[in-house]
């Protein structure tokens, strides 16, 4: 089925595999080329470095008007990310235009981690600890980091 | 000001506990949602129509001097905060339509000028593309070089209903709003203000940067177009609007008494942007609280 948000889709998919920006990729399902996993890996000099955090992004037939879903599958310790590993990330809600494809939504993303917004916060004490005790929020987030090359495995053989 | 349940969807929670921010943001998912049921664009309706909607005196009274200065016709748009971009730009297409073809070329050619701000704001060229190719395919078509069978309202109508089509034209005008505010970012900064208690222009003082509101007010889809955009736009392009302001403004202190009769004091306030028509027209915006369609006479 040929349809606007399919054909952009396969687009998004060429230009994130001929261009693809450092530290993220993706792909569609094999079965279904609305539903999308990703990969983030944690910027270099940042708690999050080294680690390797699962995403999948779920669009719609209104993509691009609209924005695709998206979700940590990796367990987060980050401000702006809730437990169930949804975030809050204002190009995904309010601020969404048809301009941002996937390779776009991935490098904000991308950069969120390193750059939590104080103002919308998802994970109440990530927030707190961000604000007032760096050195256990950088402990908290490597915890995580960790877990997440376990994570990645299980990924694989599953 | 937040709560315990601040976490919970906006339309999950007292409205008393929202913040005017927050109020905004329910209005328009709410607008959005009640949106979808209409077409992208209507046909051509009898303006006297809009009289049922109202029992308010002042928009009857409004309504009738707009009949009596020969305003006869409205098209409806869909209220998904798209109406003044796509009122816009069927109006000024339709416009084209009888003129000789000359005039989408040079419709074309102005267009064709301002890509270099669109580069300039740091949109991508292969990017906007996607989004400027619809418009550009229709400014083609009704110019004199076209093989292709010239559009008519009724095909017009047909494009702006298709929904790619439709909101590609939405998002290319956004760009070009945005990236002509942008570069003219000293004229248009003094008039950016943002809702006191948004929580993202807090830092700057209440007022967003002219990036911050290019980003939440121009380019993000469903964002209604304000003055300043519209302004940005209609200078852009160089086109000539007027929009005809529907509202509660001159309404006696009392509203009209029984002795008021055919009240001829209430006129509608047209406002004009982008200087004088030099043309005759006869199309304008029609703009109610919120809201835009088409006026035909």
């Amino acid at each position: 089925m040929s349809t606007a948000s399919r054909r952009r889709l396969i687009r998004d998919f060429k230009r994130l595999s001929s261009d693809p920006p450092g530290g993220i990729s993706g792909a569609p399902c094999a079965d279904n080329i609305m539903v999308w996993n990703a990969v983030i890996f944690g910027p270099a000099d940042t708690p999050f470095e080294d680690g390797t955090f699962r995403l999948v992004l779920t669009f719609e037939e209104s993509y691009p008007n609209k924005p695709p879903t998206v979700k940590f599958l990796t367990k987060m310790f980050h401000p702006n990310v809730y437990a169930n590993g949804e975030l809050c990330l204002d190009i995904l809600q309010n601020r969404w235009s048809p301009t941002y494809d996937v390779a776009a939504i991935l490098t904000s993303i991308q950069s969120l981690l390193h750059d939590p917004n104080p103002n919308s916060p998802a994970n109440a004490e990530a927030a707190q600890l961000f604000r007032d005790n760096m050195k256990e929020y950088v402990k908290r987030v490597r915890t995580t980091v960790e877990d997440s090359w376990m994570d990645g495995e299980e990924g694989t053989s599953g | 000001m937040s709560s315990d349940n601040s976490q919970l969807p906006l339309d999950q929670r007292k409205l008393s506990d929202l913040t005017d921010y927050e109020v905004a943001s329910l209005t328009q998912e709410l607008k959005a949602e009640e949106a979808s049921k209409r077409p992208l664009v209507g046909e051509v309706e009898p303006l006297e129509r809009l009289s049922d909607e109202y029992k308010n005196e002042t928009f009857l009274a409004k309504i009738a001097s707009l009949q009596r200065d020969s305003w006869t016709g409205l098209r409806r748009l869909r209220g998904d905060g798209d109406c003044f971009y796509r009122a816009f730009a069927f109006s000024y297409l339709e416009r084209l339509i009888p003129l000789p073809p000359s005039a989408a070329q040079l419709a074309l050619a102005k267009v064709e000028s301002l890509l270099p701000l669109l580069d300039q704001a740091g949109f991508q060229k292969d990017i906007y593309d996607d989004f400027y190719e619809p418009l550009r395919d229709l400014l083609l078509a009704l110019g004199p070089d076209s093989k292709l069978p010239r559009p008519t309202a009724t095909s017009l109508h047909a494009s702006f209903n298709d929904t790619e089509t439709s909101n590609a034209i939405i998002v290319f005008l956004r760009l070009l709003t945005s990236a002509f505010l942008r570069a003219n970012a000293d004229d248009f900064t003094p008039f950016l203000f943002g809702l006191e208690d948004d929580p993202r222009f807090m830092l700057e003082g209440g007022a967003p940067t002219m990036d911050q509101f290019c980003s939440f007010h121009v380019e993000a889809v469903n964002k209604e177009a304000d003055h300043i955009q519209i302004t940005a736009l209609t200078r852009a392009l160089s086109v000539y609007t007027r929009i005809a302001y529907l509202d509660q403004s001159g309404a006696p202190p009392g509203g009209f008494g029984a002795g008021a009769g055919e009240n001829g004091d209430v006129k509608v306030d047209f406002v004009e942007f982008e200087g004088e028509s030099e043309e005759k027209l006869n199309g304008a915006l029609l703009y109610r609280p919120g809201h835009y369609d088409v006026l035909y006479r």
